[in-house]
């Protein structure tokens, strides 16, 4: 898992340092990841809103979705569900 | 003749700035359209806007800001159907101190990432100093990539 922040390193660091988080932190203060991702701004909404994507192992979208609000974040659930479907379609 | 949404990306590149005459010019980025002024949001602006609005029938005005550097003091009027903005009880402003802003969010929906598409390969450095790649880190397994909204 890979978190794309739009924040300079040190404010990323400090979120980071000492939590042994089990997943990369990426500053992104340019926004250069999320503009290649297309992550949507919207000023009503004040500011960038959150995006996620899962990749597979061929580097082809395999869920992508654009939050409407900044509370619309997708479901662990819903997540754990795709993984594990990647998981059975290997062992087939 | 009617603008789409990719000729304007194609501004953008080549970095346009149009000019209306008068006081109002706009340019295009990534994500928003900015229409720059350096007097009041008058009539004769605003039918401007209504004429942009009719070459780019895509794109909506979602905010409108005014702002008053004398005062560092920012309003700010929704402006969705470009209509004049409510008057502030300052009444007149300050024609030399004054800078409208009209910031248009994009909305085709066509050039968001969908299921399918090819992940955009990036390579950047992590918190730690170590570079990560998309392209090294999926030959692990599926990635979750999660982009954090930010309040900025």
């Amino acid at each position: 898992m890979v978190v794309i922040a739009p924040y300079y390193l040190e404010k990323v660091k400090k979120y980071f340092s000492g939590e042994n988080f089990p997943f990369h932190g990426v500053p992104d203060p340019d926004k250069k990841i999320g503009i290649l991702y297309r992550q949507q701004r919207n000023i009503i909404k004040l500011g960038l809103m959150p995006a996620l994507f899962v990749t597979d192992t061929a580097g082809t979208i395999a869920y992508a979705h654009y939050s409407a609000n900044m509370a619309d974040i997708p479901a662990n659930a819903v997540l754990l569900d795709l993984l594990s479907s990647f998981g059975r379609s290997s062992e087939d | 003749m009617r603008h789409s949404i990719c000729e304007i990306s194609i501004c953008f590149q080549a970095d346009t700035i149009y000019d209306f005459g008068q006081s109002v010019s706009f340019s295009v980025s990534e994500h928003c359209l900015l229409i720059y002024g350096i007097s009041w949001l008058t009539d004769h602006n605003c039918l401007i806007f209504r004429k942009l609005k009719i070459i780019f029938p895509r794109i909506r005005v979602l905010a409108c800001f005014l702002l008053h550097n004398n005062c560092k003091k920012r309003n700010f009027h929704a402006d969705r159907n470009f209509h004049l903005p409510k008057q502030t009880k300052n009444k007149k402003p300050d024609h030399q101190v004054i800078e409208t802003e009209i910031t248009i969010l994009m909305t085709d929906d066509k050039k968001l990432l969908r299921k399918g598409d090819a992940a955009p390969e990036f390579t950047a450095a992590g918190y730690d100093g170590r570079n990560i790649a998309l392209s090294d880190i999926r030959k692990d397994g599926p990635v979750v990539l999660v982009f954090i909204r930010s309040f900025s």
